[in-house]
């Protein structure tokens, strides 16, 4: 039978070694996260669905240490396949601030282990890195006031260490963009939500939401920035 | 080549674009069987509107970019409604992504990359992107002449010569 890992469960110590190693700007440090569908497709390329908006803004992601950390076997590439299927709120809800809450261990029938799951990986620098214009540039036969009507903006990505009772090293993916809204007036750079296929989405949020996703999606595939970690990417990090 | 057929004399040659215009329309379609009933997934709408707007354009892109020397082509469907397609040439990729719009005209994105740079990037409509694209590869005077990735041909072109 398998057991929750200890590891992961929060303690302060374990939460500072993410500050500590400087995980966030490290060079060869991942980003990973399970799927159940394979990455390439049949013609062995990239998959795009393995980053789609539902999954970018607000992913769920596991941080996975590189070998240049001493404490780099705190992590392993399993610790996503650890599923918390009961007492989510108390295992998963809960932010980890302090030792007072640490829980000493996940009940066994609170979890599952699927040994099946595929684990993709992305080196965080390489995520938090990607930055561009948005929405795309219109070029054809669109009107010229159509063509002028929106302003470019830019966005960005980043990694917030986010600790929860059961997985010390959980994170999660925040997107940033900057245009003005009815909450956004003066155009700071602020936190991106929604979903693409929501019915009451207005044309002009849609337009920006794939606009970022699309570009995001094409320079991690070609940029080969994803992929599947499997062990020997523990060994024999680039 | 030269053939005797019925006392005639042909030269023949390989039609390149035939053979991967082929090719390309039985990878795209290998692709749309696998990932399109992600939209469903989504809603019978856009199940929809994705078959037809795939019906409608997979042919026009084929056409395209099968005079373009492609090395390979890949196609998604993603579970935000999008349809993206993977268009690789020998030093460079091209990104054709459309996110279907139930109500309104689709947002359609050209992304094209020269090994790390983006060299082009716009919204623009199917018929405008690919035309754009076409006249982007013509430019490349090198591509035309020594861009050939597709070694094995499968159907000839022939030309009547003599009898």
């Amino acid at each position: 039978m398998i057991s929750y890992p200890n590891k992961l469960l929060s303690t302060e110590e374990k939460v500072q070694l993410i500050d500590k190693g400087h995980i966030n700007s490290c060079q060869d440090c991942l980003m990973i996260f399970w799927s159940n569908e394979p990455l390439y497709t049949p013609l062995n390329e990239i998959d795009p669905n393995a980053i789609n908006f539902k999954r970018l803004s607000s992913m769920s992601v596991n941080y996975l240490f590189c070998k240049k950390h001493k404490f780099r076997s705190f992590t392993s590439q399993d610790d996503v396949k650890y599923i918390i299927v009961k007492d989510k709120e108390t295992y998963t809800k809960i932010k980890f601030t302090h030792d007072g809450q640490s829980i000493k261990s996940v009940n066994q029938d609170c979890f599952v282990f699927k040994d099946d799951l595929i684990i993709f990986g992305i080196r965080i620098k390489d995520f938090t890195s990607i930055t561009d214009s948005y929405p795309f540039d219109k070029k054809g036969n669109y009107p010229d006031d159509l063509k002028q009507v929106e302003h470019k903006n830019s966005f960005s990505l980043d990694l917030i260490h986010d600790p929860n009772l059961s997985n010390v090293f959980h994170a999660e993916v925040n997107l940033f963009g900057n245009h003005a809204h009815s909450e956004n007036k003066e155009g700071k750079m602020v936190r991106i939500k929604g979903h693409l296929t929501d019915k009451m989405i207005s044309k002009k949020k849609k337009r920006h939401l794939s606009s970022i996703i699309s570009k995001v999606k094409n320079r991690i595939i070609q940029q080969k920035s994803i992929f599947i970690v499997k062990e020997h990417h523990l060994l024999e990090f680039k | 080549m030269r053939y005797h057929f019925k006392n005639n004399s042909y030269i023949c040659e390989p039609s390149k674009d035939e053979y991967q215009k082929d090719f390309l329309k039985r990878a795209t379609q290998l692709c749309w069987d696998r990932y399109s009933p992600r939209l469903k997934k989504i809603s019978p709408k856009y199940d929809e509107v994705g078959n037809s707007f795939y019906s409608l354009s997979n042919d026009l892109i084929v056409a395209s970019i099968s005079k373009l020397n492609p090395s390979n082509i890949s196609l998604s469907v993603t579970e935000d409604g999008s349809l993206h397609y993977t268009i690789k040439f020998d030093d460079s990729t091209l990104f054709i992504e459309t996110f279907l719009n139930l109500d309104q005209e689709n947002f359609i994105y050209f992304e094209l990359y020269e090994k790390d740079d983006k060299v082009i990037s716009n919204e623009i409509s199917l018929g405008d992107g690919l035309l754009q694209i076409t006249q982007y590869f013509s430019q490349q005077e090198s591509r035309a002449k020594f861009g050939t990735t597709f070694k094995k041909k499968n159907s000839l072109e022939c030309d009547f010569v003599s009898k």
